[in-house]
């Protein structure tokens, strides 16, 4: 198996010319071959055949003629008889047996030449075939009685030789067809060969050149034709592809450049929104602060104006008094009713003033942390009162109860103005959203220290935010209330003060009927400054 | 080791005797065996007529007048023997007459052999003497030739006895035709 696989190997690693031409001429051959083996094996079988038939008709007469010699134990007569054989050249020898007892005994032999002499005895009954031939030993009968034997050997080198001269011009004449259907197969074995190595070459020049536009050259109108034909079609379809894929690439890098630009454009629009959006977020902080201002002098108002009627009272009193002087018509009664006048008006403006210059010492307090972004240790619940207090003129007329759980002297080290935009937007939200029909509802701040962390809960028990809705209300500029003062960058800035300024997170939650709940988490001292 | 081969060398010859008792005779036996093996030969070579030997299995008698040693040597050669599916029997006819019934008859030299030869005329009897010249009526005559038996067939008197001799057995013979 192993030799045959080399060998089949070795045979498939040929040029294919030499294969075509080993093939013919082999399958020519071992036809050849076949029939030569087969006509000198016939020819051999034939041959000695007819020797057998021949030694077998020749044993017969003899035996036949010698018997009365035999019998009458005529030696000369026997002698004679077989002396006839020589006229048959091929008789080696004769040897007639008479018997003797149990055994044979030589009686009689004629011998050729003395190539081949006789035994002493004879051998068995049958066809004995040796180098020079072959000898029959059959039994002399009379009468159906065996009387003694016959031995004749006859020489078949001749018929070998013949045979020999037979073999050797069938070998020259199977090396001289070889060679002819060598040399044909040779003649031949370009029309086979020729296409497929003229094809193999141009797929080859190919595959060095990548020039796609060569074509095989079709040489006939047979398998090898047709696969040209395939071969050129395939690189027609070769080259439609390679212009499509050209003129795609072409195509893409155009859309490429183009997309390039665009996303430049895009890019430039996005950096300008970005700027807008920072620009916005600082406009809504500052008008937050407006906001806070409009609070503060809302809430200032009061006290001065009640100041202001009790110092224009004051006056009147004065002017009042000052004309009952000069005309002398100042009674007792009128001065000691004065006094009483000046002393209530200037105890009323004193009181006033002193609140509000309250307002503005608390106002000032949230609107610096808020403009200035100061860190600074604050007490939480005191802060988270100054803040409703500023946002005071915009939830008292709204009729909300505002509550506020947190435990006194709760220290934070933090920034106060975050945490106030913070609480302001997370009221002003809840104002503008929460309750669109006007109800009053209930804001709720609590606040404890959790840990380092402080956990700022902001609720309201109002309409609540859609579920679609929740998930994008820390979207810049995404609101619900458009055109109707919302901004949608509130809970945007909340987000990002909670996470950049307070180092914190924030969670929301809602229930569509039942209200909004902001959970705030930040460090009760936070470690270093953003 | 001696006394050993003393012992086989006689054994040897002992049993060489008793398969070839034709052969080691007295000096005078092996002419009268060798003619004997003679007349049992010829039947070999010789086709009778139908009626005088009517099918393959049918006996063939041979006939010794005079003679009586040979005539038991006869007796002793054809002992169990056959040709062919024919037995061979021994008669020693007491008459002239009685040579009619065999197919193969020696007649001796002490015997009157013409009248002999004329009683077994015309009966198909393949005759067989051991006279000193041919005669007319014997078909087979038995000679010495340089101490050989040699034999003389008489063709005139084997085809009027309508006696087929095989052209083998003429062959070997010296052929008168009296």
């Amino acid at each position: 198996m192993f030799t045959r696989n080399r060998f089949l190997r070795q045979f498939s690693n040929q040029p294919i010319r030499r294969k075509l031409t080993l093939l013919m001429a082999l399958s020519s051959s071992v036809g050849l071959i076949l029939s030569g083996v087969a006509l000198i094996s016939y020819a051999w079988n034939s041959a000695r055949s007819t020797a057998i038939r021949d030694v077998q008709s020749v044993a017969q007469i003899s035996a036949d003629s010698t018997a009365a010699a035999l019998v009458f134990g005529d030696v000369v007569a026997a002698r004679e008889l077989l002396s006839a054989l020589r006229s048959k050249p091929e008789v080696d020898s004769a040897c007639l047996y008479t018997e003797d007892g149990d055994a044979s005994a030589l009686f009689a032999q004629y011998l050729q030449n003395g190539v081949s002499p006789c035994p002493a005895t004879a051998a068995k009954v049958g066809i004995h075939e040796h180098l020079r031939g072959l000898s029959l030993v059959r039994e002399v009968e009379q009468n159906g009685d065996r009387i003694g034997w016959l031995q004749v050997q006859v020489n078949l080198q001749p018929l070998t030789h013949t045979l020999m001269v037979q073999v050797g011009i069938t070998v020259a004449i199977l090396a001289a067809s070889f060679a002819v259907s060598l040399g044909i197969a040779w003649l031949m074995q370009p029309a086979l060969a020729g296409p497929i190595l003229d094809l193999a070459g141009v797929a080859r020049r190919i595959s060095e050149s990548g020039d796609y536009t060569l074509r095989a050259r079709r040489l006939g109108s047979d398998e090898v034709g047709r696969l040209v034909d395939d071969f050129n079609s395939m690189l027609d379809q070769i080259a439609i592809r390679d212009r499509d894929i050209e003129t795609a690439r072409d195509a893409l890098s155009q859309q490429v450049s183009e997309k390039t630009a665009a996303n430049q454009d895009l890019l430039e629009a996005l950096d300008r929104l970005q700027q807008t959006q920072a620009q916005l977020v600082q406009s809504e902080r500052l008008a937050s602060l407006g906001g806070l201002v409009a609070g503060v002098a809302h809430e200032i108002n009061t006290p001065v104006g009640v100041g202001v009627t009790a110092a224009s009272t004051l006056q009147d009193r004065a002017r009042d008094l000052e004309q009952a002087y000069k005309t002398d018509t100042l009674r007792r009664s009128d001065l000691e009713r004065f006094v009483e006048v000046a002393r209530e008006s200037s105890n009323i403006i004193l009181r006033n003033l002193q609140r509000a210059a309250d307002l503005i010492q608390s106002f000032k307090q949230v609107a610096v942390d808020q403009s200035s972004g100061e860190r600074r240790r604050f007490d939480l619940r005191n802060y988270i009162d100054e803040v409703l207090l500023s946002l005071a003129p915009r939830t008292k007329k709204t009729g909300h109860r505002i509550v506020v759980e947190c435990p006194p002297d709760l220290e934070v080290d933090s920034y106060p103005g975050a945490l106030a935009q913070v609480l302001t937007n997370f009221v002003s939200n809840s104002l503008l959203h929460a309750f669109p029909d006007g109800h009053s509802g209930e804001l709720r701040i609590s606040a404890q220290r959790s840990g380092d962390w402080i956990e700022l809960h902001y609720s309201d028990n109002g309409s609540g935010i859609p579920p679609q809705d929740l998930k994008r209300i820390y979207d810049p500029f995404f609101t619900t209330k458009r055109g109707s003062g919302g901004s949608g960058l509130g809970l945007h800035i909340v987000y990002n003060l909670v996470q950049q300024i307070l180092g914190g997170t924030i969670e929301a939650a809602s229930e569509i009927g039942a209200g909004t709940r902001f959970t705030v988490r930040f460090p009760a001292h936070l470690k270093s400054k953003p | 080791m001696i006394a050993y081969r003393a012992l086989i060398a006689t054994l040897v010859v002992t049993i060489a005797c008793a398969l070839a008792p034709v052969r080691v005779q007295s000096a005078e036996a092996p002419e009268l065996q060798v003619r004997a093996a003679f007349l049992f030969n010829l039947a070999r070579f010789v086709n009778w007529p139908q009626d005088k030997v009517p099918d393959p299995s049918s006996p063939i008698t041979i006939c010794v007048a005079g003679e009586p040693d040979f005539a038991s040597t006869v007796r002793d050669t054809i002992q169990g023997k056959s040709v062919g599916a024919h037995a061979l029997t021994m008669h020693i006819p007491a008459s002239a007459s009685e040579l009619a019934r065999c197919q193969i008859a020696y007649i001796g030299e002490d015997t009157s052999l013409k009248e002999m030869l004329t009683a077994a005329s015309g009966h198909h009897v393949l005759t067989v003497h051991s006279a000193a010249t041919a005669q007319p009526g014997g078909v087979v005559r038995l000679y010495l030739d340089e101490r050989r038996i040699r034999f003389e067939v008489n063709t005139g008197a084997a085809s009027r006895e309508q006696l087929q001799l095989s052209s083998k057995l003429l062959s070997l013979a010296q052929l008168v035709n009296l």
